[in-house]
């Protein structure tokens, strides 16, 4: 079991002060694919939210008993871990297509409302690099469910923040340069500053 | 685009939160803050001031001759943002680092954002918190005791010893202990204030729900930290939450609209500074809270029903 306030610090960790879209910009390339409307970025967020933990739980354990395995002293037996990249974008693939698959087939409902994003993970490097990390800086299985649920919560909340903040700057006379990306850009390196301010 | 059509679409929408007699009484009352500042410690302070608001007219005169827009339309408002970060700056700050503060703070807070009354982050605090990032030491030593002149620590919520007596109220209300440079007389910042609710420059919602809305959170954890959360009534007079309250929480451009975007908002701005306070080590939460809550501001005002897009 984890205790609380471990598990707080977790939570807190991966919502904000290790942001994965703030601090190892990863998924930038899906703030252009949303088109600045909130309601695109929930269905992404949703769709991350429902892959990413099944994603993250598999490669985990593929990668701690396929990949790697160790004997009960600590020994080393196999390292196959140079194939990890490899694996994991097989693995993201098969899931996120399968996913797509069921969803359709099951919630039909669903699949009308996220399916057009729940294909897009294949390509968004958030799942890639929440794997990544897993495997470099969590220790459990649990921990690296409870890991991917709130990397993909603290993705979607700064998603739908600065979707909110792009919406209400849509009739500003906002400099020809700067217009699009390089305004998101600034926002969110922003956003970056408030929370790297108060891990300082 | 070319420029004549960027110009109509600007006229089309100037009629926007700026209101250019608010703008002039809400510089007239910073100035005086600055004054009452300067009274207390020394004309240092005013230098600053002039320094931070000949940079912010530089910035925006270089800006508006690079897009070739109109320069003065506005003029008014480039008073304003450098005014409240001298006002939120410890009076020993060296003057290069007010220059860099205000410069970030206008070029990226505002100018980007299109100008005067379109920022989605208050400016000065987006500069203030380039400072606090960049500078931490200088921002968090830079404190004057304005008895003896000497260079000393901003009292803190964790100091609190000499609470508990009206005596030491009066102190802090008159401006005997080390603060920034606005908050440092609290009186004045009350009758001020006073006088912009009366003004209706300043919605009253905003300060009302974030000092009540802070003593209460105050009071709730300290039920559960009594190490961290102490006397209610005293933590209000701390640090800069009651500037802050009256004068850059209030932004009407940066915070939201309607009155139940207000209240969500001072709420907001009242638990995050309270949680900042007690439990990080921040020097100062409520900065850090106007900012965050100026990030989700735009997501309080919508309707669930106006979503639909």
């Amino acid at each position: 079991m984890i205790e609380f306030t471990t598990f707080a610090q977790l939570i807190v960790a991966t919502l904000f002060l290790n942001n994965v879209l703030l601090f190892s910009f990863l998924g930038l390339e899906s703030v252009t694919t949303i088109e600045e409307k909130p309601k695109n970025a929930l269905k992404l967020s949703l769709a991350l939210l429902l892959v990413l933990p099944i994603v993250s739980v598999i490669s985990f354990w593929i990668y701690h008993n396929l990949l790697l395995s160790v004997s009960d002293t600590g020994e080393v037996l196999a390292d196959l871990t140079y194939l990890q990249t490899f694996v994991f974008v097989i693995t993201i693939t098969v899931v996120v297509v399968l996913f797509n698959v069921l969803i359709k087939k099951f919630f039909p409902k669903l699949y009308a409302f996220i399916g057009q994003y729940a294909i897009q993970l294949v390509s968004n490097t958030v799942v890639l690099g929440v794997l990544l990390i897993n495997i470099s800086s969590v220790d459990t299985l649990a921990n690296s469910f409870y890991f991917s649920v709130f990397a993909a919560f603290g993705y979607g909340l700064v998603l739908m923040i600065l979707t909110f903040i792009e919406k209400h700057l849509q009739e500003s006379p906002i400099p020809k340069g700067f217009k699009g990306l390089p305004l998101q850009l600034i926002i969110l390196s922003i956003i970056a500053l408030i929370l790297y301010g108060l891990n300082v | 685009m070319n420029t004549i059509e960027m110009e109509s679409l600007e006229i089309k929408q100037q009629p926007l939160k700026v209101n250019h007699r608010n703008l002039l009484i809400m510089t007239v009352f910073l100035t005086v803050l600055l004054l009452i500042g300067a009274f207390v410690y020394t004309f240092y302070v005013l230098l600053m001031g002039v320094v931070a608001v000949a940079t912010s007219l530089i910035i925006e005169f270089i800006f508006a001759r690079v897009r070739k827009l109109k320069y003065g339309k506005d003029i008014y408002g480039e008073f304003v943002t450098p005014l409240i970060f001298t006002l939120l700056m410890p009076p020993g700050l060296p003057l290069y680092m007010v220059v860099i503060g205000v410069g970030f703070g206008v070029f990226f807070g505002k100018s980007i954002f299109g100008g005067l009354g379109r920022n989605i982050f208050n400016p000065a605090l987006v500069g203030y918190l380039f400072l606090l990032v960049t500078f931490p030491t200088e921002v968090s030593q830079s404190f004057i005791d304005p008895g003896t002149g000497q260079l000393v620590q901003s009292l803190n919520i964790s100091d609190f010893s000499f609470m508990g007596t009206t005596q030491n109220l009066f102190a802090l209300l008159l401006g005997q202990y080390a603060n920034t440079i606005g908050s440092t007389v609290m009186l004045g910042v009350w009758i001020v204030g006073a006088i912009l609710l009366f003004l209706k420059i300043a919605d009253w919602k905003i300060p009302l729900t974030v000092l009540v809305a802070s003593a209460v959170f105050t009071v709730i954890l300290g039920r559960f930290y009594p190490d961290q959360f102490h006397d209610a009534f005293f933590s209000l007079f701390l640090g800069q939450l009651m500037f802050a309250a009256f004068f850059v929480a209030t932004d009407p451009v940066s915070g939201p609209q309607t009155s139940r975007g207000k209240v969500l908002f001072g709420i907001g701005i009242a638990l995050i500074t309270v949680v900042i306070r007690g439990l990080a080590d921040a020097s100062e939460g409520v900065v850090y809270a106007i900012i965050i809550m100026n990030a989700v501001a735009p997501m309080l005002e919508k309707n669930p029903k106006e979503e639909e897009v």
